[in-house]
């Protein structure tokens, strides 16, 4: 009795959260004429013609293809740069170990919004405005705390022991972490790089300050252009957002387990 | 291996540098509006670019007030467009002349007989010291949009006086129509064109003027009235029961499904009309609002959207001025203008002639018109008053149609933060260019 | 290699190599920039001209008597403490369960942790429209009879802060729900059967046994909360930009239309400062406890 009621409890909260992207399903595959009555019921007579707009007209092919490079190569950069100083950071025996520690934990602090203007005129100053590098640094600056957290959190629960042996075997630092440390880190690597790509994939701010030529922009920058100040394009948004949202949903699917496992395997020990 | 090596090593070269353009001469262009609304430059430049032979037109579309964000930052680093749309005096870009990010056009406009086509009253909002820093371009007015089906079924006609007016909204409240008037007050529009179109009726022409480019205060007697007739009308329910609730996207959205039966806003929304709308569109119009008061005049609300810049450290000047001479000098570009619903500034004739506006957009221009004798005041306040008043005034508008504040606390607010910009030094003098 | 690894040399040489490339990045594109916005925290500049003055801490003074702020600030702190009630609480409360449940465990888990990957301007545009007063959410609430419920959410001084806070949990609780489920996976069951021998209600073998066992796990999720909804921007900005009137306004809008939309870039850097300073403080301050609790 305990067990459905708790499975009806469940199943009512997952009907609520997802509700809200079953509604922009319905809204993207709607005709612009039958938008409002009633808001929440599917689509009478479907149409595709939002998504051919959206990925033609709207330029979304193009954006997409710029957004999978600075979300990749954003995953990629940032699994090896933060694996490296967490590694360092558990590792390593150095003073100053507390003072980077800290200066690390203000990056969780810092509010993008308010270092915009500094920041672009650092990009500018090393030639990077409208390059995809640029923004690349700025993601990977930004976000680097919590990774470097997130790896140190994982090393702590490495054994000792088993760094210990491979450098009585003559192994040197960066074989330990590529060897030994790094196979051990499997769900930490996806959940860093879920993350970091979910991050860069969604971010608006950097995008639409440092690209501002229109063939390198990215697709947050794509669906801001259906919402005007005064009016705004529905249907081309919610379409926008089912592309937008659809290669991070199969992302996720595919390294849900590992996922789970990797937020936080140090801190439960 | 070795290729994924070299294709990383090709990947990070394309990463790392610039796109570069091959041509001979760039004008990058930015362009802010609505959704749909700016692809008219892209076409232009089409057009240009064809014609051209060593200049090349780049347009960047921007949509959203998020494009000041992206602006300011490139322009106070030396970078950005060459040209781009901004507001206008006496509030807006006295920091961009200040900080001499932009260019002086008043050679070109002697030298192109811009004073041909753009009128004296812009030419005031675009230059100060003299000087004119701007083409203004794209009039912009306002009018109350309505369903001619709804008042046909409910024997309303167009109302003509206040008494009128408010016998269309009685009937309309009686018949069940829990909004009258849409508001859409979740949002800064269209609730602040009611503002600059009810300061406008209020003060009139000069009252508004006086302020802005003289000593009068938003205090002033007719500002005062202005809030307090609009915060009745609220407490009245002509906006609904809870207007502040309703952003502007979704009001329009209810408004050409038939569920509001009226509307004050611009030409802005007929491209998504026709295509929310579709077969009915025809069920739409356009009217005046009826004077107020007894002793009042219909002034119709007239604006430039933006002024258009030319960025001081730009390479490409000449290849600027030379497009925006094609968009809003030439007749190909005055009708491309209007065949999308945007009305290049100064005379008409001849563009007119070849074409073909949208429907709506002949009706609104139509209420303008008619009434132009009487004299034109902003549409806009909020896009020639500098930034502390225009927030001052969105949130002071919200406050008083939730009754939070007083039409006095209201007009003082605003009156305190225009004192405090002037004092600043952020509101451009008087405009007017010298005489050569 | 040239150099004995276990030398000093040696040891230098790896702990540069191992933090450089994070390092530099992090200082160069984050701290640099920072320290700027706190330089300019000192100065008048209007983010434009070429010119600015040092103004001393005058932009500081100006805090403490600015209501607006003061206002913000509260507003950020109720704002915070919702979104962390929701994804702390609630997000272990649904992880709990989900860990319980044994039929369509993954279909379940999948929709609660989907939203997590939308876009914030979406999120925005979503639950905008789904606020209306005639929208989905009020229309729900009447269809099932608890229309003394509805509400205008975006137009009420008293609900919209608190609207605004669902809909970012909404975006984000699945990223808790995750987190808290792998720290559930890890909690050793011979607790809870020791539990169990000694009479003890799934209630209270959750609070004496899950609880307790979660703690460096919450530790987590909540500064992750903590420090990502201080932080948080296009939500409200792209739903009431702080409106109506100022209900919704919290520090990191009112920044943005000081600095950006009003010209008064130093004004604003000192708010960002503030928020900063703000965020640091509460995770210090949560930190201790944390440690004296631990003792």
């Amino acid at each position: 009795m305990g067990r459905w009621l708790l499975l009806f409890v469940l199943g009512v909260i997952a009907i609520l959260m997802v509700s809200p992207l079953i509604l922009t399903v319905f809204t993207s595959f709607k005709p612009t004429t039958e938008l409002v009555n009633p808001p929440w019921a599917p689509p009478v007579s479907l149409t595709f013609e939002h998504y051919v707009r959206v990925w033609t007209e709207a330029g979304f092919s193009r954006y997409f293809f710029n957004t999978l490079v600075i979300s990749t190569v954003d995953a990629v950069v940032m699994i090896v740069i933060a694996s490296l100083a967490a590694y360092a950071m558990v590792f390593m025996e150095f003073r100053g170990k507390l003072v980077l520690r800290v200066l690390f934990l203000i990056g969780l602090m810092i509010p993008v919004t308010a270092i915009v203007l500094p920041l672009f005129q650092i990009v500018r100053g090393f030639g990077l405005v409208n390059a995809h590098l640029g923004v690349i640094f700025a993601d990977l600056a930004l976000a680097v705390s919590i990774f470097v957290f997130m790896f140190s959190s994982y090393f702590v629960g490495v054994p000792k022991e088993l760094h210990d042996a491979a450098r009585i075997d003559g192994a040197t630092e960066f074989q330990i972490y590529r060897r030994v440390v790094m196979p051990i880190a499997t769900p930490a690597v996806v959940t860093t790089a879920l993350l970091e790509f979910l991050w860069s994939w969604n971010d608006l701010l950097l995008r639409l300050l440092l690209l501002t030529r229109d063939e390198m922009r990215t697709l947050s920058v794509g669906l801001l252009n259906f919402q005007g100040t005064m009016t705004r394009d529905v249907t081309g948004l919610s379409s926008g957002t089912v592309i937008m949202a659809i290669p991070v949903v199969a992302l996720f699917l595919f390294f849900q387990r590992h996922f789970v496992r990797g937020m936080t395997a140090g801190a439960v020990k | 291996m070795k290729d994924l090596a070299s294709a990383g090593a090709v990947l990070a070269v394309s990463l790392a540098f610039p796109i570069t353009s091959i041509a001979q001469t760039e004008v990058v262009v930015w362009v802010a509006g609505e959704p749909g609304q700016t692809n008219v430059y892209d076409d232009l430049a089409e057009a240009y670019n064809a014609q051209s032979g060593d200049i090349t037109i780049t347009v960047v579309k921007n949509s959203s007030d998020l494009f000041n964000p992206a602006l300011i930052p490139a322009l106070s680093a030396g970078e950005g467009p060459d040209l781009f749309s901004f507001g206008t005096g006496p509030g807006q870009p006295a920091a961009l002349i200040g900080g001499g990010l932009v260019a002086d056009l008043t050679d070109a406009y002697f030298e192109h007989n811009w004073s041909d086509t753009i009128p004296e009253g812009i030419v005031m909002q675009t230059s100060s010291d003299g000087k004119l820093w701007a083409f203004g371009n794209e009039v912009e007015t306002t009018g109350m949009f309505y369903n001619k089906a709804i008042f046909a079924e409910h024997g309303i006609s167009v109302p003509t006086t206040w008494p009128e007016m408010e016998a269309a909204v009685a009937t309309l409240m009686e018949a069940g129509f829990d909004t009258p008037i849409g508001l859409g007050a979740a949002d800064k529009w269209p609730v602040s064109h009611w503002q600059s179109m009810m300061f406008g009726r209020y003060a009139g022409p000069e009252g508004i003027e006086n302020v802005l480019f003289g000593d009068g205060a938003w205090t002033d007697a007719p500002f005062v009235a202005a809030a307090t007739k609009l915060q009745e009308m609220g407490k009245s329910g002509w906006f609904g029961p809870t207007p502040v609730a309703i952003g502007y996207g979704e009001l329009m959205d209810r408004f050409w499904a038939g569920e509001v039966p009226m509307t004050f806003t611009g030409p802005w929304v007929i491209g998504g009309g026709i295509a929310a709308a579709g077969d009915r569109v025809g069920d739409y119009s356009v009217f005046a609002v009826p004077p107020f008061e007894d002793d009042q005049q219909i002034h119709p609300t007239n604006s430039i959207g933006s002024g258009w810049y030319i960025r001081e450290s730009s390479e490409s000047k000449d290849a600027a001025i030379d497009f925006m001479n094609f968009m809003f000098v030439s007749i190909e570009g005055r009708v491309s203008l209007l065949n999308a619903g945007t009305v290049p500034v100064g005379s008409l004739d001849a563009a007119l002639a070849t074409a073909e506006m949208p429907p709506l957009a002949v009706d609104i221009w139509k209420t303008s018109d008619d009434h132009a004798a009487n004299g034109t005041v902003p549409a806009f306040l909020d896009t020639i008053t500098p930034g502390s008043l225009t927030t001052v005034s969105y949130d002071g508008l919200q406050a008083l149609l939730i009754d939070y504040m007083t039409p006095e606390e209201f007009t003082a607010e605003m009156q305190d933060a225009w004192a405090a910009s002037k004092a600043a030094g952020e509101i451009m003098l008087p405009g007017g260019i010298a005489e050569r | 290699m040239f150099l004995d690894p276990e030398s000093r040399w040696a040891q230098r040489l790896n702990l540069f190599l191992f933090l450089l490339p994070a390092l530099t990045i992090y200082i160069v594109f984050a701290i640099y920039p920072t320290i700027s916005v706190v330089e300019y925290s000192f100065t008048d500049w209007d983010g434009i001209s070429p010119e600015r003055s040092f103004v001393g801490l005058a932009n500081y003074e100006r805090l403490f008597t600015d209501k607006i702020f003061w206002a913000a600030f509260r507003n950020t702190f109720v704002w915070s403490a919702v979104i962390i009630v929701i994804n702390v609480g609630l997000g272990l409360v649904i992880a709990a369960m989900l860990a319980r449940v044994w039929k369509a465990r993954l279909l379940m888990q999948t929709c609660i942790v989907l939203p997590v990957v939308i876009s914030p301007m979406a999120v925005a545009t979503i639950w905008r429209w789904m606020y209306q007063p005639t929208g989905v959410i009020n229309q729900v609430l009447e269809g099932v009879g608890l229309g003394g419920l509805a509400t205008p959410w975006l137009g009420s001084p008293d609900a919209v802060l608190y609207a605004l806070a669902v809909a970012h949990s909404w975006s984000t609780i699945g990223l808790s729900v995750v987190i808290f489920l792998a720290g559930l996976q890890a909690v050793d069951e011979n607790l809870y059967e020791a539990a169990h021998v000694d009479g003890a209600n799934a209630f209270q073998a959750f609070r004496h046994v899950t609880l307790p066992a979660l703690r460096p796990v919450t530790a987590v999720v909540f500064i992750l909360t903590l420090t990502q909804s201080f932080k948080v921007f296009d939500i409200v900005w792209a739903t009431t930009q702080g409106g109506p009137v100022r209900f919704s306004e919290i520090l990191s809008t009112y920044m943005y239309k000081r600095g950006a939309l009003e010209n008064q870039y130093g004004y604003g850097s000192a708010i960002g400062v503030a928020l900063l300073v703000i965020v640091s403080l509460a995770t210090v301050i949560y930190m201790q406890i944390q440690s004296k609790e631990d003792r």
